[in-house]
């Protein structure tokens, strides 16, 4: 009897074949490594204790040798991190001692800078067993990890050995030169809670910004006690406008009275303008007692510098530093008191009434005296940069500024349509029409843009 | 006319839209096979990304008019890149909004001091990005230059990579990024244009600076040296397609832009077809408006890629809206006819079926390198040659209808925002 066997079946079996090969292959492969690992394991048995007499440190010290010699490198690594999981200094310094004979620190370092996921996450794995110094030192550079959960595993490796080590590692990378290294330290510390406050209060006199500002939140964030009146006198010399400005957040966040006096005075003197915007907008976040009245107080101060630094040479309203940035704060602190629009709108129009009106203008003209003299020099340059200058000095020059469209250069007269049309002045448009008449050109072009310029400043005034 | 005078001009028909038709499928197929060899070289260079320890400053320019839908989750998006937080600041631009984006950017403005907002007023504002951009450049504070549009969520580390290229090469005017479609799951429309981005992208952008070493400035997420940008001229306010524009005139210039595809952003893309068609055609006009600034002086350029810049345009708004048309009026004349397919004709037929194949096995290498290739994906992709392609001939047509026929003047249109997409983490 013969057995016929169809090309469908002879393929099946082939396929079925190989398949078993393949099954059988990685059986021997595992047979093989779980062999090793006996093996390994075996040896490093001899070290699991510290040494007793001279026989044993002879036989611990070949046991190292076989281990670091040993033909399968994994199985080895694997026995000496098993060693590493106990207490006992003298069988971890075995364990270290394999470790490093068999280069394993130089691979985990090299996987922890080309490595895939599952390598690095190994390697993490492995440094927080060893938990040693180098390693503890390699772990807080994985802080930095593009991956999140790369960068979360490193920080629980950390504290899997010695957290208290670990803690007082952490502070000190949050000066690290890789924001992502701080950042990741300063959000473990204040995963770590209560127990990091002490290593965090050590970096507030750090000579790094970024430490005491990261320092600052975490404690922030861990609500430690007594935190006002730590921050209080820090307020004083910190020379950081950002870490001002997280001191602020964070006694915001404290309500306290004594912290609102603070905001208040930081809202008013503060030199950086971003702060100060900040003060305004944390008091009316924690409505704060008497916010309303103390930002509507802030607004008609704030307006006369306004006026006085309006320096655009054309009708494009930048808000990046400066009062307009502080102004743009307090509005937004208004609406957030509850005010309505309608509100804000007639507590703007009074503070830019106060400021034009005023007995501020004198003030703010007398600062202008020199240029307004230099008008009347012989030399056409040098009127015309005088025109130039009272460009930025506003309302209260507009008189002189009139009065220079009418002199006998075209430059001076060019120059002096150009700031009014950079202040603004709609009292103005009239005097400015008879220029677009002037035999000049450079005059006619200056006028029609100072016009343009004034006109769109305005509709955009009356849209608000 | 006898049937087989008939049959004689269809099949002359039929073998110039072949022609047309192979010569574009057969620069795409080289573009997508290209594209592949990128795709594997660029996720190595991913992983031996340089750390640079001190990155250079960056100001990221946000053009916005009437956007409060959208404007908080870019800024917020934009605030956390992972750049170092006193490297880079963000200047929106308020082109003349007339409804609460100022008020967001504000208020978002009392939290960070690396916000800053520029207001054009009414009057002056609402003539287009290019203007918006250029005003905006005006406040910008550092030499180089990032741009996002106002609806966009870059992944965190797509500054950091963008920047990371420019510093690499010296000779780069630009790097440029990704766009991925952000509501790509919500209806036809909206997974067709994310299959064609992801086409466009790796054939165009990857395949292009493969070969060529060229690539094009998308609308957004890229970044851009001032000093290259001053050099060309800033943006063309008269331009409607500024990013074509510009990056015509800067490779005239002599200037490099690389294409970095893991620089990612996330844009929600039109859901509505008449939405897609305003901002199609004005895609459409301004790659005329283009070709016409630029085709007249092209014997004089000696820049291969100046050239292939224009010869991308004039492939895809002239030839391929050319061919798409011959195609479908021999298909349809032959049926409408009843003109039997002969002996003569049949060959034709079948290569253009092959055409098609390779068509869609050039999308089919796009979405498998993006690991989006899957059956529903690759059914849209098959559907599209006869629906969102076909939809294209309109926009062309009208396209070419408002420029030639009506000489209308090019005016800037805002792309209607979709409300509530906002990229989470997760997503």
């Amino acid at each position: 009897m013969t057995l016929e066997i169809g090309p469908v079946a002879t393929l099946a079996l082939a396929l079925g074949a190989l398949t078993a090969f393949a099954l059988l292959f990685r059986f021997f492969a595992w047979w093989g490594r779980a062999a090793a690992l006996g093996r390994a394991r075996r040896i490093a048995a001899r070290l699991s204790a510290p040494p007793t007499d001279l026989a044993s440190v002879e036989d611990q010290s070949s046991a190292v040798d076989e281990l670091a010699q040993f033909g399968d490198t994994d199985a080895a690594v694997q026995a000496a991190l098993e060693l590493m999981d106990g207490d006992d200094s003298a069988v971890r310094s075995f364990g270290i001692e394999v470790l490093r004979r068999t280069r394993a620190f130089d691979r985990w370092t090299r996987d922890l800078r080309r490595g895939g996921y599952r390598a690095r996450i190994a390697a993490v794995e492995a440094l927080g067993r060893v938990g040693d110094e180098r390693a503890v030192e390699q772990l807080i550079e994985v802080l930095g990890d593009d991956d999140p959960h790369v960068s979360r595993a490193a920080s629980m490796a950390l504290l899997a050995r010695d957290p208290d080590y670990a803690i007082d590692r952490l502070a000190d990378a949050l000066s690290s030169p890789n924001r992502r290294v701080a950042e990741t330290a300063a959000a473990t510390l204040m995963g770590i809670g209560e127990d990091s406050i002490e290593a965090l209060v050590g970096q507030l006199g750090s000579l790094n910004a970024q430490a005491r500002r990261l320092t600052i939140e975490s404690l922030a964030a861990i609500n430690a006690p007594g935190l006002t009146d730590l921050l209080v006198p820090l307020l004083e010399s910190e020379p950081e406008p950002s870490v001002r400005t997280v001191v602020a957040e964070a006694l915001a966040r404290s309500g306290e009275q004594g912290a609102f006096a603070e905001l208040r005075r930081l809202a008013q003197l503060d030199p950086d303008w971003f702060v100060r915007g900040r003060a305004y907008a944390l008091l009316a976040e924690a409505n704060a007692p008497g916010a309303a009245q103390f930002l509507t107080e802030g607004l008609a101060a704030l307006q006369p510098e306004i006026i006085r630094r309006s320096d655009e040479s054309d009708a494009v309203e930048v808000i990046a530093e400066g009062p307009r940035r502080v102004r743009a704060a307090i509005i937004v602190g208004l609406r957030q008191l509850g005010l309505t629009d309608e509100e804000v709108s007639a507590a703007l129009r009074s503070a830019e009434h106060f400021a034009l009106d005023g007995s501020s203008d004198a003030e703010l003209a007398d600062g202008w005296s020199e240029a307004i003299a230099a008008l009347n020099q012989a030399d056409p340059a040098g009127r015309a940069n005088a025109a130039r200058q009272l460009g930025e000095a506003g309302a209260p020059v507009l008189a002189e500024l009139r009065r220079a469209l009418r002199d006998p250069d075209p430059l001076v007269r060019a120059e002096a349509a150009r700031s009014l049309g950079r202040i603004g002045a709609r009292d103005c448009l009239d005097g400015l029409a008879e220029c677009l008449r002037d035999p000049d050109p450079s005059v006619r072009i200056a006028t029609s843009n100072a016009m343009r310029t004034i006109i769109s400043k305005g509709a955009a005034e009356e849209l608000k | 006319m006898s049937l087989e005078l008939l049959s004689l001009i269809h099949s002359f028909l039929l073998a110039g839209a072949l022609l047309g038709t192979w010569l574009i499928i057969g620069f795409y197929a080289v573009l997508a096979f290209y594209g592949y060899l990128y795709s594997r070289e660029s996720e190595r260079s991913r992983r031996r990304m340089p750390t640079l320890t001190d990155w250079p400053a960056v100001s990221i320019l946000v053009p916005a008019h009437n956007e409060e839908i959208v404007m908080a989750g870019t800024i917020e998006a934009l605030l956390h890149l992972d750049y170092p937080r006193d490297r880079f600041e963000v200047v929106v631009i308020d082109d003349s909004s007339t409804d609460r984006t100022r008020r967001v950017v504000e208020h978002i403005m009392s939290q960070d001091r690396r916000l800053k907002l520029v207001a054009i007023p009414e009057g002056l504002g609402g003539r287009g990005k290019s203007y918006a951009l250029n005003v905006g450049l005006a406040h910008a504070a550092h030499d180089l230059i990032a741009v996002f549009d106002a609806d966009n969520t870059p992944e965190p580390q797509s500054l950091r990579y963008l920047v990371a290229e420019m510093s690499d090469d010296p000779r780069l005017a630009a790097a440029v990024g990704k766009v991925r479609t952000l509501n790509a799951h919500t209806n036809f429309l909206t997974r067709c244009i994310a299959i064609e981005f992801m086409s466009f992208q790796w054939m165009v952008q990857a395949g292009r600076w493969r070969l060529f070493g060229l690539a094009s400035l998308p609308g957004t997420n890229y970044v851009i040296q001032r000093e290259a940008l001053e050099r060309a001229g800033s943006w063309d306010p008269s331009a409607i397609a500024d990013d074509a524009e510009l990056t015509v005139r800067l490779s005239q210039e002599g200037y490099h832009i690389k294409f970095v595809p893991y620089a990612v952003t996330w844009e929600p893309e039109p859901q509505d077809w008449g939405v897609w068609l305003r901002q199609r055609l004005r895609w459409a006009r301004g790659g005329t408006y283009v070709l016409r600034k630029f085709l007249p002086r092209l014997y004089r350029v000696r820049r291969r890629d100046l050239a292939l810049e224009v010869l991308h345009l004039f492939t895809i708004y002239h030839l391929f809206f050319a061919v798409m048309m011959l195609s479908d009026f021999i298909l349809v004349s032959g049926v409408i006819a009843g003109i039997a397919v002969g002996a003569r004709t049949s060959p034709l037929i079948v290569l253009w079926g092959l055409a098609i194949g390779v068509f869609l096995l050039e999308m089919a290498v796009a979405l498998a390198i993006e690991g989006e290739n899957t059956p529903t994906n690759l059914l849209i992709s098959a559907a599209m040659y006869f629906t969102y392609c076909q939809a294209w001939i309109y926009v062309c047509a009208k396209a070419h209808y408002l420029d030639v026929v009506r000489q209308e003047r090019l005016r800037w249109e805002k792309t209607i925002r979709v409300p509530g997409l906002v990229r989470t983490s997760g997503q």
